[in-house]
């Protein structure tokens, strides 16, 4: 599989809620408080008690649209460090130094992420519960929802459902611990030297190839994915805030500035039997975040050690 | 006919060969068998070739660690000894277990007590009858569409009638105190196929019984315990073990509704079997697993069977 999209992550919203709810909108200096308050100010509540509008995302189901991302922008991933040599991607032109940068299994980010989610849906009540969905759904293109994370490739979907034409994008809030690093998509890229790929070499060539910024333009501009006669990442970097390492994670040109969830053996397993269920626990405020997260690693080891 | 029966009844009795014997004695016997195996070859090519054939593969590859994209390597009994060390297949056994102690008593009252109401003599019965069955009917994936919108925390119907008497229903699938709990009410709405089966045992009790106990001077209630009860024994005891084979067996509702989830409440055994195959590709664990599934189904039909001598009355004597 060679990688046909990725890049970091962005919030997008619905400007016409925000004009409804007569809120300013973010500013690219935002912060996960500012985040949560706002995502409150935006939850709409009808007559009968039942949310109208959600403020914020949530899927607790789906790992990657929910508190992974705030987990990568706290600085942290959900492995340990050393577990990186599992991944085989240890391209030096590709990291370079930035796997020393990284903090190893980050528990306390994890921490954070997964408090972050729990203040959305009991703190803030702007988003929804497990097992509470609209029934027309509660995905930012139903117009159920005010702000969703997304990759940059996300905006070619806004634009072709035409489901909310009035929206806008902006740079993530920060997290407490946030190091200036962008919570970036990766794993398709890491697809191509998982466990089973006998070519590791050729995968990697064809992987970086694919990434480059010459390549990704092309692929945009010839493909369906990216409707508008602008260049994606030259229009996403033409927005507020959005500085050069921005840039840099988007297009993969380093990852210094990128941090992401490297591929490894049992990738799903990892979270599907290790991270999940534990997170739903936590969501269900059925176990403290303290201990879902000492049993994440536990049985996340156990995993990723081949257990 | 009458010719080639005329013909066979001249020929002289002599010791049969393997060739007859497999063959058949005569012309029309053999070409009678031809005719049976060339009218049950497709079925029996389909047994074999998608039935025994991967039955007896999966036995084969369950001594091996087989990640689907690499060549299997032999490993013996480690699948089945590493069961023991997995506590998520443990957790997956005992939701299952749970599952099945709930579900399966549940049902075949509920069935029962169904086919009791549906065995009235009044109007538009078969009506009511077929209203009742229908559920059974319906695809196991649109049933877990259709659960999914009863059991909504929010919109649901359940959730919504709760709201009607004032009390404040659960979120059924959300939570893991409760999604167990929603999954046992939602297979109550498949006990057609089992309630008519108990209405065939209720209308097969013969009618004499009910005369000579009215005369005797019992009443409604006795005639039920001591002659309705012990006459569809027979029936109970079909449903259990066709229950306690079928819980066993759950996976659409995992798969389709909860994932599993949350926090594995609803981790069925073959859905985690499901998991470890086709999307870890442990082939071998999940072969493994399937057949540690196939014995403890058939140990406990065979425990069954022994029980029943203590409840199930047979009419005939059990012959």
């Amino acid at each position: 599989m060679v990688p046909w999209t990725g890049g970091s992550f962005v919030v997008y919203y619905n400007r016409d809620h925000f004009e409804e709810a007569g809120v300013a909108e973010p500013s690219p200096d935002w912060t996960w408080d500012d985040y949560g308050m706002i995502a409150q100010q935006l939850t709409k509540v009808g007559a009968d008690g039942m949310p109208l509008v959600f403020g914020s995302f949530n899927w607790p189901q789906m790992w990657w649209n929910s508190w992974l991302i705030p987990l990568l922008q706290a600085g942290g991933v959900p492995f340990d460090h050393s577990l990186w040599g599992l991944a085989d991607f240890d391209d030096p032109d590709f990291l370079g130094d930035s796997t020393k940068a990284l903090p190893g299994y980050s528990k306390e980010a994890i921490k954070q992420a997964l408090q972050m989610q729990l203040d959305l849906m009991y703190k803030y009540e702007a988003c929804p519960r497990p097992g509470y969905e609209l029934p027309e759904g509660t995905g930012f293109l139903s117009g159920n929802m005010s702000m969703n994370f997304g990759t940059a490739a996300y905006a070619s979907q806004i634009i072709r459902s035409d489901a909310v034409p009035n929206w806008g994008v902006v740079r993530p809030p920060k997290a407490p611990t946030d190091k200036g690093r962008h919570a970036t998509q990766a794993y398709l890229a890491g697809f191509a030297l998982g466990t089973h790929c006998t070519e590791k070499d050729a995968a990697w060539e064809a992987m970086k190839f694919f990434m480059s910024q010459g390549a990704r333009k092309c692929i945009f501009s010839s493909s369906d994915e990216w409707p508008w006669p602008k260049d994606l990442e030259e229009w996403l970097m033409s927005q507020p805030g959005m500085d050069t390492s921005y840039e840099n994670a988007l297009v993969f040109n380093s990852t210094k500035d990128a941090v992401f969830i490297p591929p490894v053996p049992d990738f799903n397993r990892f979270f599907n039997e290790a991270l999940d269920p534990y997170s739903d626990l936590v969501f269900n405020q059925e176990m403290s975040v303290d201990d879902a997260v000492d049993q994440m690693e536990k049985e996340g080891d156990a995993v990723l050690q081949g257990l | 006919m009458v010719e080639a029966s005329a013909t066979s009844a001249m020929v002289i009795p002599r010791k049969r060969s393997l060739a007859d014997r497999i063959l058949g004695e005569s012309a029309l016997a053999r070409r009678e068998s031809v005719s049976f195996y060339i009218m049950i070859s497709p079925w029996l090519i389909g047994f074999l070739v998608f039935t025994v054939g991967p039955m007896l593969f999966s036995l084969y590859i369950s001594f091996f660690d087989w990640p689907l994209r690499q060549p299997p390597t032999f490993i013996g009994i480690q699948n089945y000894v590493r069961f023991f060390d997995d506590p998520v297949w443990v957790k997956a056994l005992q939701v299952t277990a749970r599952y099945t102690l709930s579900a399966v008593p549940l049902g075949l009252i509920f069935a029962f007590l169904l086919a009791l109401l549906l065995n009235q003599k009044i109007p538009f019965m078969p009506f009511f009858r077929t209203v009742f069955y229908l559920p059974s009917l319906v695809p196991a994936t649109a049933n877990a569409i259709l659960w999914l919108f009863v059991l909504n925390a929010q919109i649901g119907i359940i959730n919504t009638a709760l709201r009607y008497i004032g009390v404040q229903g659960p979120s059924w699938l959300g939570s893991s105190t409760w999604a167990l709990r929603g999954l046992v009410i939602m297979s109550l709405w498949s006990v057609g196929g089992g309630m008519v089966i108990y209405l065939a045992g209720l209308q097969g009790i013969p009618e004499y019984l009910y005369e000579a106990a009215k005369i005797d001077g019992a009443n409604q209630l006795r005639q039920f315990i001591h002659i309705t009860i012990p006459m569809v024994t027979p029936v109970v005891f079909f449903n259990l073990i066709m229950g306690i084979i079928g819980t066993f067996q759950i996976f659409n509702q995992a798969y389709i509704m909860t994932e599993g989830g949350p926090g594995r409440a609803t981790y069925f055994y073959v859905y985690y079997l499901y998991r470890n195959s086709f999307d870890y590709y442990r082939m071998g664990y999940g072969s493994a697993m399937a057949w540690f599934l196939f014995a403890l189904i058939m140990v406990l039909t065979l425990i069954n069977f022994g029980l029943s001598r203590h409840w199930v009355f047979y009419e005939s004597g059990g012959e």
